[in-house]
């Protein structure tokens, strides 16, 4: 691994030099020594060689200063020791001055050796707390598996040299590897066997293993320690096929506690998100409930009680009354219809199932569909419409967008006086489509313009009928084309509620004929 | 039952829905025949001969479009299918299989027996010439003479708006699909291409409706087609 390579690489050509360095220091010193040997006696020159000895060991580490305490007494025998260039000893005190220099020599050799190699150990500490302080903190930022298994593979490769991959179990249990971004995650069969073999025996295979050793990779299991369960493999490919040392492998696992704890917690953080969900479902599911029931109910209530108050009492009855118990049957019955095609859109809306066909479509053609709709229950209502025929075509599914303008018009119905206008204005915007539908009547209770598209939402008193879902289709619908539906209140007084729609890609041409003064044309006079 | 008006064949499973269209049929003086099954249909359509159908697309025993193909292998008797709201493709499958025009659930008997009067009328004059001149609220398309006038002022039309507007002025009080005039006015090569027939409707709107977004003659069934209403009320 690159971090290894590089000490052992620069120690081999460095050793060379230590030797040659401490060679050439030895000359350096006994030429000191001779130059100094007016001035000192022979015993204070002892000093110089055990600096000698000592700068070399502080400098070049343990070999080079074993060979400096040899040359050390060596040199100083030869040079400095009568009878001078013989290697001979005349007088025995001097054997001991010999041999504690180079017991002196070696143990500062020794002493600096170890503060070196400790020096040396903890810069790698460092380097390493370094790179998992680095990694946990972008695992701190990875929100979800994907990103976890990124900022994993990203480190790994990084820090361990070569490419490295990530095998997380899908929801059929099968491993899908994931890779750096950029780089291909397939792997092949030794390595597809190595990380199962990982995976289900948790325990590390490939490279330098005793399972699959062929393969080209370390699969190293994520496991947290938390959980019981293997969470997927790190499948690492170095640079160079050395096994790991003992301390790589410590330092491996640390990194995979690492990533393990993080897909542990981006797990939990989905687990949680999923279950907020079943809560928040069933939360509405009761309120649905209990507001349904109570929509329901009511119209059921009018119409069968009119309807037997009409089959019991048919001899006694007022033409006058009965007409009116006729109309209030009719009446709440399309109140019924509205809210269960209501209730039905919602589910639609709320499953997910809701399926957006897109149709080039001019807008006055929508509008004028659910105008026709709604002309029964618009009667006698001034509508005025403001659709510039310029207006692009909008990509739109026709049947949804209708069902948004019904809903908007009804809306306006309930909670305007009689004979009031209604007003649908639209404009074309550089890449969106502005529609507006207004009103006259008493406009939104304040604070409540972004409420009123809440489910079950009723503004102010409950007066008007309705169950509170009309307005939320509209923004399920219009949020399902890629666009936003705003309300507020007018400054002349009154509701108006707009949407916008992105324009999606260029409306198609359509060949256009003859024209009106063409040889076809239909006679004018 | 016995009456002297036409005869009609419910096909409708549901046996709430029979009761009101008898009743409310029969106070209209039309004769009924009811089948609750597709095949107790066709039996029926074979041995009464009635003048319209009404057809429910939610059968037990078939699927009311297949059904709607088997009447239309020996027969042009007009078939109205009934169906809920939200099935427009199978209204427009229905449609696109033969039959005349549709009903959405739940609907008036004002609405039914509007649908069964244009049944009827087109069946009756499906024998004989086309009309010559056919009149709609202030609108007034002459075929003979190629003439289309608005409150008697003459309107210039292209070709296709011509085409478009005579086809459906034929039709008048039943709903097109888009395929059905695409195929008439562009040709079988442009049944899917909507928007052109979209764009061209357009237009003619704005030649021939007060306030084109909102038409009192040529209105737009969503998802389905279109209708010029046969007349104004």
């Amino acid at each position: 691994m690159s971090e290894q390579t590089a000490r052992d690489g620069s120690s081999s050509s460095s050793q060379a030099y230590g030797y040659l360095w401490t060679g050439a220091l030895a000359g350096a010193t006994t030429g000191l020594g001779l130059l100094a040997q007016g001035w000192f006696a022979a015993p204070d020159l002892v000093m110089l060689f055990l600096l000698f000895v000592g700068v070399t060991a502080a400098l070049f580490g343990r070999g080079p200063s074993i060979l400096a305490s040899a040359l050390s007494v060596l040199a100083y025998n030869f040079f400095f020791v009568e009878p001078f260039h013989t290697f001979q000893v005349r007088d025995q005190r001097n054997i001991l001055t010999f041999a504690m220099m180079f017991i002196v020599g070696l143990g500062t050799s020794a002493l600096t050796t170890r503060i070196r190699r400790q020096a040396a150990e903890a810069r790698t500490r460092e380097e390493r707390t370094a790179v998992l302080y680095d990694l946990s903190r972008d695992l701190g930022s990875a929100l979800d598996k994907e990103q976890v298994a990124e900022v994993a593979t990203r480190h790994a490769a990084a820090f361990f040299g070569g490419t490295a991959k990530v095998f997380l179990p899908d929801a059929s249990g099968m491993l899908a590897a994931q890779a750096e971004n950029g780089t291909d995650a397939t792997p092949d069969a030794n390595e597809t066997s190595a990380v199962r073999w990982a995976f289900e025996h948790t325990r590390m295979a490939g490279l330098g293993t005793h399972t699959v050793p062929d393969a080209r990779v370390v699969c190293v299991p994520l496991r947290s320690g938390l959980g019981q369960e293997n969470l997927g493999v790190l499948s690492l490919a170095p640079k160079s096929t050395a096994p790991l040392t003992v301390e790589q492998r410590h330092f491996v696992d640390g990194f995979v506690r690492q990533v393990a704890l993080a897909f542990e917690r981006a797990r939990l953080a989905d687990a949680a998100k999923a279950a907020a969900l079943r809560a928040k479902t069933e939360e509405l599911r009761s309120s649905l409930l209990s507001a349904v029931s109570h929509d329901l109910r009511t119209p059921l209530g009018a119409i069968t009680g009119a309807a037997t108050t009409l089959r019991d009492g048919t001899g006694t009855m007022e033409p006058g009354e009965r007409a009116e118990l006729l109309e209030t049957i009719c009446e709440e019955a399309d109140r019924l219809e509205r809210l269960v095609r209501n209730l039905l859109d919602m589910t639609r809306l709320e499953s997910g199932t809701l399926e957006v066909k897109r149709e080039w479509v001019p807008l006055e053609e929508i509008v004028g569909a659910a105008l026709n709709r709604l002309e029964a229950q618009l009667a006698g209502r001034p509508i005025r419409t403001q659709l510039p025929a310029e207006l692009p075509l909008l990509s739109a599914d026709p049947v949804l967008l209708e069902q948004v303008f019904i809903n908007l018009l009804e809306n306006a119905r309930k909670h305007t006086p009689p004979g009031t206008s209604i007003e649908i204005r639209a404009q074309a915007g550089s890449n969106t489509t502005t529609i507006e539908v207004a009103d006259l009547g008493p406009g939104l209770p304040p604070g409540s313009e972004a409420r009123v598209f809440e489910r079950f939402f009723r503004a102010g008193s409950t007066r008007a009928p309705g169950a509170g879902l009309g307005l939320a289709i509209c923004r399920g619908i219009v949020e399902a084309h890629g666009g936003t539906i705003s309300a507020k209140n007018r400054d002349g007084g009154g509701a108006e509620f707009r949407m916008v729609l992105p324009r999606v890609g260029e409306p198609p041409d359509v060949p256009s004929d003859s024209g009106p003064d063409g040889p076809d044309e239909s006679r004018s006079a | 039952m016995t009456s002297a008006g036409p005869l009609l064949l419910v096909v409708e499973d549901e046996l709430q829905m029979r009761r009101f269209l008898r009743a409310s049929l029969g106070s209209h003086g039309f004769g009924i025949v009811e089948a609750g099954t597709a095949s107790e249909a066709v039996a029926l359509a074979t041995s009464h001969n009635p003048e319209v159908i009404l057809l429910d697309l939610g059968l037990p025993d078939d699927d009311g479009i297949a059904l709607t193909r088997r009447f239309r292998e020996w027969s042009r008797v007009p078939i109205i299918v009934i169906s809920a709201r939200g099935r427009e493709a199978d209204k427009v499958e229905a449609l696109d299989a033969g039959a005349d025009d549709y009903l959405t659930k739940p609907f008036s008997v004002g609405e039914l027996l509007a649908r069964i009067r244009v049944a009827l009328r087109h069946a009756r004059q499906a024998g004989g010439a086309a009309e010559p001149l056919i009149e709609i609220g202030p609108l007034r398309v002459d075929l003979a003479r190629r003439e289309v006038t608005i409150e008697g002022r003459d309107v210039r039309l292209t070709p296709i708006e011509y085409r478009l507007l005579v086809l459906l002025a034929q039709n008048a009080g039943k709903v097109l699909t888009h395929r059905q005039i695409l195929k008439e006015v562009w040709g079988p090569g442009h049944t899917e291409d909507t928007h052109y027939l979209r764009v061209y409707m357009a237009q003619l709107r704005r030649k021939i409706e007060a306030d084109p977004a909102q038409p009192r003659l040529l209105t737009t069934e969503p998802g389905v087609g279109y209708r010029l209403r046969d007349h104004i009320g």
